[in-house]
């Protein structure tokens, strides 16, 4: 049996507190924190994938990483973002403007099921178009198209949570989050 | 949510967050085969062992690879062929032309007008003595004053720029004209004006117009270190266009002329483009260059101990990489060093008591109010005398409020390069060794 392949994304977009924007994308994940039919799931992503498209023109940051064997990764991930749950929020105490989230989506998916298949077809790209945001746009486009019946697991995490938090963009482009590559 | 008739729900939420740090959750997909041995189904969140910023360090670890092959790739790229020597970009363009490496392509100026702020046409013929004339108007600032750009006149193809040139003013501009129009009411009520000194950087043309409104309170020291290009990485055709529209205004009479005169308030003026990104692309020239701004040791011989740094809306809370060392050395210097976002500047209709002339036109207040304009003293602590309304807490905190200057070891690498063009070495490259058109249009720029 293949093993299973891990899709994640994390992008860094700009949405100040009380951003209409962020009310719908916290108001799309609050109405669905609960056992989900597959039909949920297709309304989950589908909106996300449209709410995330309106939004990547205001996205500098961002990563994405697709691994065959990836169930580690998987693991790592969420980890990292729901050992955020723990610590108390804290601002950037150096006083930029606070105006960007974190929105970020993982999954676990059969490597000979149908979701890994288009994911593997849709993220077979050259190495020089990774950071571009026609990529961004292409991958957030394939978030509806996914086959949810063959999806083992996935979880859609935004950071911070409160909807009057946010990160200041310096805070993004430093210590911690090297990993998160500018937009082209 | 779909409205979907009401079925198995196969997808078990095995954790959900809805809270200050984190919002959203994790489900499962009961319905599936097994996963192989080795898929580990966490079924609830993991102890927190550290802090956020700890947590989310294991994605710096899976995103590590390809940060490290960016940069290889861009080592890979640097300039190491033999054949090629870089220069001084304005010397090339002293040594071959403003137009150096793109002869015949014109300057373009968005936003031309053909009269400037005081309703004066051009009349080209004070080009010739720009840099005197543009000099500080107060001559204890003559020292800290750059004059190159004023200077691009004399460089060959000079006579090319002073046919095109126009002047121009653009809806930016004015915005920034009106935005500084409200710092100088602010500047007017100041204790102790001469202990100020103001950084203006902003994009260029809007420096100068904001500039431009704080005279005669304050005196422009501009500082702008680059000659035009038609194809410069930085327009500073645009700026210096947008200097002739204003320049009246810099001409105005100056109370300083004899040293018994009271000294004004410096406000030099940066051009926030001269560090645009740039990547050796070969449609493009780099003339970028880093700021200059006078040491501490000066700014405290001429009684300076308070400096405002002036930034654009939306901007980070944070210096540009080439003011870092300076503005650590000011603070060194016990030079107090504050921000001011241009963000916090808004629209508002004035009060009656603001408005003794009658006008209710809205203008710029900072804090967005006729009452919080005044908070603007409380807000950095420093002395000023009564405004003409009581002063009031603005609604929401000041950008910048906690920006206090630090040293950032990633600033001077971040600006090693900046203002290079690279030739043919001569005899070094079978593509021919006179400079000036060798390789311009399949690159040959740097950056």
């Amino acid at each position: 049996m293949m093993r299973d392949l891990f899709f994640g994304l994390q992008v860094a977009v700009h949405s100040p507190p009380h951003d209409p924007w962020r009310t719908r994308l916290g108001t799309l994940v609050r109405q669905h924190l609960h056992d989900l039919r597959l039909a949920d799931q297709r309304g989950l992503w589908g909106s996300l994938g449209n709410l995330l498209l309106q939004a990547v023109d205001r996205c500098p940051l961002g990563f994405w990483d697709l691994v065959p064997d990836g169930t580690t990764e998987y693991g790592d991930w969420v980890k990292g973002l729901e050992d955020d749950s723990a610590e108390p929020w804290v601002a950037d105490p150096t006083g930029a403007r606070m105006d960007h989230v974190l929105v970020s989506a993982m999954f676990l998916l059969p490597g000979d099921g149908a979701s890994a298949r288009l994911l593997g077809e849709r993220c077979d790209l050259p190495e020089s178009a990774w950071r571009t945001r026609a990529t961004w746009r292409h991958l957030l486009a394939t978030l509806p198209q996914l086959d949810f019946a063959s999806v083992r697991s996935n979880a859609v995490y935004v950071t911070p949570g409160g909807e009057r938090a946010a990160f200041a963009l310096r805070e993004l482009r430093g210590p911690g989050y090297d990993y998160l590559l500018p937009i082209e | 949510m779909s409205s979907e008739a009401p079925g198995p729900t196969p997808f078990q939420m095995q954790v959900g967050y809805d809270q200050e740090e984190l919002l959203g959750a994790r489900w499962w997909h009961e319905g599936l085969p097994a996963p192989p041995t080795g898929t580990v189904r966490t079924t609830q969140p993991t102890t927190a062992d550290g802090s956020r910023r700890t947590a989310l360090k294991v994605l710096v670890a899976l995103g590590g690879g390809l940060v490290v092959a960016g940069v290889a790739i861009h080592q890979l790229g640097g300039r190491s062929d033999p054949a090629v020597v870089d220069s001084a970009s304005r010397d090339l363009q002293l040594a071959h032309g403003l137009d150096y490496g793109a002869k015949g392509a014109p300057f373009l100026f968005a936003d031309a007008t053909p009269t400037s702020a005081t309703g004066a046409t051009l009349d080209r013929s004070v080009l010739a003595s720009l840099a005197t004339d543009l000099r500080p108007a107060d001559p204890a600032w003559w020292p800290a004053y750059v004059p190159t750009l004023f200077q691009a006149f004399t460089a060959p193809g000079g006579e090319t720029l002073a046919r095109a040139l126009t002047m121009v003013h653009s809806t930016a501009m004015a915005k920034a004209h009106a935005r500084g129009v409200a710092v100088r009411e602010l500047l007017d009520h100041a204790e102790q004006p001469t202990k100020w000194a103001l950084v203006v950087d902003l994009p260029g043309p809007e420096s100068v117009a904001f500039a431009a409104a704080l005279a005669p309170t304050a005196c422009a020291v501009f500082t702008f270190d680059n000659w035009p290009h038609p194809r410069g990485v930085v327009p500073a055709h645009l700026t210096l266009a947008a200097v002739l529209y204003h320049r009246e205004r810099f001409l105005a009479p100056a109370p300083a002329a004899s040293t018994e005169a009271p000294r004004r308030p410096a406000a030099f003026v940066l051009d926030r483009a001269r560090l645009s990104a740039y990547a050796n692309e070969p449609s493009r020239f780099d003339n970028r260059y880093l700021a200059k701004l006078p040491p501490a040791t000066f700014l405290r011989q001429l009684g300076v101990e308070r400096v405002l740094y002036v930034v654009p809306e939306a901007a980070e809370a944070v210096e540009l990489a080439d003011l870092n060392a300076r503005f650590v050395e000011y603070r060194a210097a016990g030079l107090e060093v504050r921000m001011l976002g241009l963000g916090d500047l808004t629209l508002a209709a004035p009060t009656a008591a603001d408005r003794p002339a009658g006008a209710a036109t809205p203008r710029y207040f900072w804090g967005g109010s006729p009452g919080s304009h005044w908070w603007f003293w409380n807000h950095y602590g420093w002395p000023s005398r009564p405004g003409p309304v009581p002063a009031e807490r603005p609604p929401t905190s000041a950008f910048g409020g906690g920006y206090r200057p630090t040293l950032r070891p990633d600033a001077a690498p971040s600006i090693a390069r900046l203002g290079r063009t690279t030739e043919p070495r001569p005899g070094g490259s079978s593509r021919g060794t006179s400079g000036g058109s060798w390789g311009r249009s399949s690159g040959g720029f740097g950056g």
